[in-house]
């Protein structure tokens, strides 16, 4: 078992050292005292990013749906034509 | 595993559930394997930009797609990452490479500072890292489980 400490844990994290500190008080990720300060077990570290990340995704997917609802079936039909790789293929040669 | 993208991979996220047919997304949330953030360089956000506006002026989308298109972009669980570091790294990756800019390189030096994958839909890029970068691959090659 890796443990590292929180300023570790929030490079690793790609969050600030308060977010990281927050888990903790909040009892989502898991620590423990190695005297002032808290150290945290890598596994259970990627366990929460990994959580919180989904939770992200999850969010994002529900709010580009609710984006999208208002598009008409006949728009969605030829949107759905164009091609996403040839498109970005064709702007990519252009710069 | 850390995921970061280029600007085409922004930009076909971006589109994802509007133009067809949709896999970056998917690719990205396989990519990271359960655990992993997703991040960019801050130029690929403007590079994706570009790319979202050039589409509507060229007549493809309306003005109001390409906005829905934005909105996502803006929308995206994807952090830019400012490093000087990287920066740097790109530069020496680019005389490496032979390349003329550092647009690919930026987002490959990001990727291998966190020694991570660089998703991306440009299919030159892609062939040019053959064999040299292995890091670099497509969302067609992650979900098909590469």
């Amino acid at each position: 078992m890796m443990e590292i400490t929180v300023p570790e844990a929030a490079v690793r994290a790609n969050r600030t050292q308060e977010t990281i500190r927050r888990w903790i008080w909040s009892g989502r990720l898991a620590s423990r005292k190695v005297g002032n300060q808290h150290v945290i077990d890598e596994a259970e570290l990627a366990r929460v990013i990994g959580d919180a990340e989904e939770a992200r995704w999850q969010a994002y997917f529900e709010r580009r749906d609710a984006r999208l609802a208002g598009i008409s079936e006949e728009s969605r039909a030829q949107l759905a034509e164009i091609d996403v790789a040839a498109w970005i293929n064709e702007d990519c040669d252009l710069h | 595993m850390t995921v970061v993208v280029d600007a085409s991979a922004l930009a076909a996220a971006a589109s994802d559930g509007l133009l067809g047919p949709a896999n970056t997304s998917h690719a990205l949330i396989v990519a990271r394997r359960g655990d992993g953030p997703v991040i960019c360089t801050p130029r690929a956000l403007s590079e994706a930009l570009g790319a979202i506006r050039r589409t509507a002026h060229a007549g493809a989308v309306t003005v109001e797609e390409a906005r829905l298109m934005l909105a996502a972009l803006e929308d995206l669980p994807i952090e830019p990452i400012t490093s000087r570091t990287v920066r740097a790294r790109a530069f020496d990756l680019a005389t490496e490479m032979g390349w003329a800019r550092t647009y690919d390189a930026e987002h490959c030096a990001l990727a291998e500072s966190v020694g991570g994958r660089l998703l991306t839909c440009d299919l030159r890029l892609r062939r040019g890292a053959e064999g040299r970068l292995p890091y670099v691959v497509t969302p067609d090659e992650i979900l098909a489980g590469g």
